[in-house]
């Protein structure tokens, strides 16, 4: 694979799990108390 | 325009102070010194949360780390947060119950002073060491910036720490990091946007990095292959998931819900910055190709900036550093402060000590501290920087099992969680002790990821093998 497209999926990926933290916090603050 | 640097630095300092000596007439008790009296708001939870989590050691370390690992290093930032997933789901429950300290866990859920102590006692020792490399990186920012002595910087950021952690404890660092995490992520922002900008973008950075470094694109060797990046997972993620001082923050944070937010609002901040500390990185690769005389790698950074961009981002840059680095010491500071006060004194030594007593303890702690913590970065000693790298893995073995366990599973008990953290910790000890003599055999497995595996699987196995916690302690995290 072209060593560019290499890292700029692995880029997106890390971000996605950078993002993830967020994501998760979302979930719980819908969930009832 | 020598002295821009130095005027920066300085008027991020005093601006830090001013916040903090604003913030401190909030606090009449020692409650509302060691946990803000569990009323922090959205804005100052947050701020705390993400400027806590931006280290100097992160900033600095950051661009040094691609330059040294290639692309492979933004590993280290992927296990950063998988380990603040873990914290959301640790909070979602763990604001039940009122805490001062995380060590008060261990009485709660576990109903267990015993472990409370040990904990506590165990945290002081690996919050001290891990404060030895957050002061070192603040010498390092003065003495880069301005060319003048490490020690004299040491000195001036313990100055202003001590001012603001005196004067205010948990609500002065809180209010004072809200300032620190804005300063610090557009002075990131702005230098990753003008890298971007300078080199014609991403995908002209990366040919220029593959074209000087080939090894850049390897998502693996750098970090230690497989099996370095499990075991980085391991204790970075453990680590970070139950690290005492975001443990803390969800305890001091208004509400549940608050504590939740703080995740939610602040991680799309911090992924930009690890975003364009990364660019940055790539930066380093393309246009440093040799280090000045006098540095090591983690000036790379900084350095590269300086060289390249702009006098008003570089600038910035310092500040965003200077910030980085004040707001990650000050909060494990005030937090150690928490655990000898709460736990050690009011908890065994003096149990009728009377608040005002202890919120003056609490101050005098927390001078002593910074004094005592300043003389061991002066010294530098070796055997300081050799025990600080294992600080994390030391926390992740004392919180990890027994807190998320025991927050998600009923079956967790005291007699498990007590041989989770001793076994855990003994484990570690034998591993450290084989590497130190060149007798462990597995180079990628770091000792500090055996004492986490010994922990979780004793915790299992000891907690099934013994009678459950009763339903008293578990009510308070279970039933609701």
């Amino acid at each position: 694979m072209d060593l560019y497209l290499k890292i700029l999926w692995f880029f997106i990926f890390a971000i996605v799990v950078w993002v993830s933290p967020s994501i998760i916090g979302l979930l719980f603050l819908k969930e009832k108390e | 325009m020598t002295y821009l640097p130095a005027i920066i630095i300085l008027g991020t300092l005093l601006a830090y102070i001013a916040i903090g000596l604003w913030a401190a007439r909030r606090v009449k008790s020692a409650n509302g010194f060691l946990i803000a009296s569990g009323k922090l708001g959205i804005l100052p939870i947050t701020g705390t949360y993400v400027a806590t989590f931006t280290s100097a050691v992160t900033v600095l370390g950051g661009p040094a780390g691609i330059f040294n690992a290639g692309i492979s290093y933004i590993w280290l930032y992927i296990t950063f947060a998988v380990g603040a997933c873990f914290t959301a789901i640790v909070a979602a429950r763990y604001r039940r119950a009122e805490l001062t300290t995380p060590a008060d866990f261990f009485k709660v859920r576990y109903g267990s002073p015993l472990m409370e102590k040990l904990n506590a006692a165990g945290t002081i020792i690996a919050l001290v060491f891990s404060l030895i490399a957050q002061f070192t990186a603040m010498g390092i920012v003065w003495s880069l910036a301005l060319g003048r002595s490490f020690q004299e910087g040491i000195l001036l950021a313990a100055v202003a720490m001590v001012i603001i952690i005196v004067a205010g404890g948990l609500e002065s660092v809180a209010w004072s990091d809200v300032f620190k995490a804005g300063i610090f992520f557009i002075a990131v922002t702005l230098a990753g946007i003008w890298t971007l900008v300078k080199f014609g973008g991403f995908r002209v950075m990366v040919t220029q990095a593959l074209a000087v470094n080939p090894d850049f694109a390897d998502l693996s060797t750098g970090m230690g292959g497989a099996v370095g990046i499990f075991f980085l997972f391991l204790t970075w993620s453990c680590g970070i998931g139950t690290h005492p001082q975001y443990l803390q923050r969800i305890s001091a944070s208004f509400d549940r819900r608050t504590g939740i937010l703080q995740y939610v609002i602040g991680w799309p901040f911090i992924a930009l910055i690890f975003v364009f500390l990364t660019i940055i990185g790539i930066g380093t690769i393309i246009n440093v190709t040799e280090l000045p005389a006098g540095f090591t790698r983690d000036y790379l950074g900084p350095l590269f900036i300086q060289q390249n961009a702009p006098v008003a981002i570089y600038g910035l840059y310092l500040a965003g550093l200077t910030a980085a680095a004040l707001s990650t010491a000050d909060s494990v500071i005030q937090l150690t402060v928490t655990y000898i006060s709460h736990n050690l004194v009011r908890g065994a030594l003096r149990p009728d000590i009377s608040d005002r007593s202890l919120l003056l303890l609490s101050r005098v702690a927390s001078l002593v501290l910074v004094i005592f913590i300043a003389l061991l970065t002066l010294f530098q000693w070796k055997w300081i920087v050799y025990i600080a790298a294992y600080c994390w893995g030391i926390l992740a073995i004392l919180y990890f099992a027994p807190t998320v366990l025991g927050l998600y599973w009923r079956r967790a008990n005291a007699q498990g969680a007590l041989s989770s953290v001793i076994g855990g910790l003994i484990a570690f000890v034998i591993a450290q002790s084989l590497a130190l003599f060149g007798k462990w055999p597995f180079a990628e497995v770091p000792p500090t990821g055996v004492g986490v595996i010994a922990g979780m699987l004793l915790m299992i196995v000891v907690s099934i093998s013994t009678p459950p916690s009763n339903k008293e302690q578990l009510s308070v995290f279970f039933e609701k």
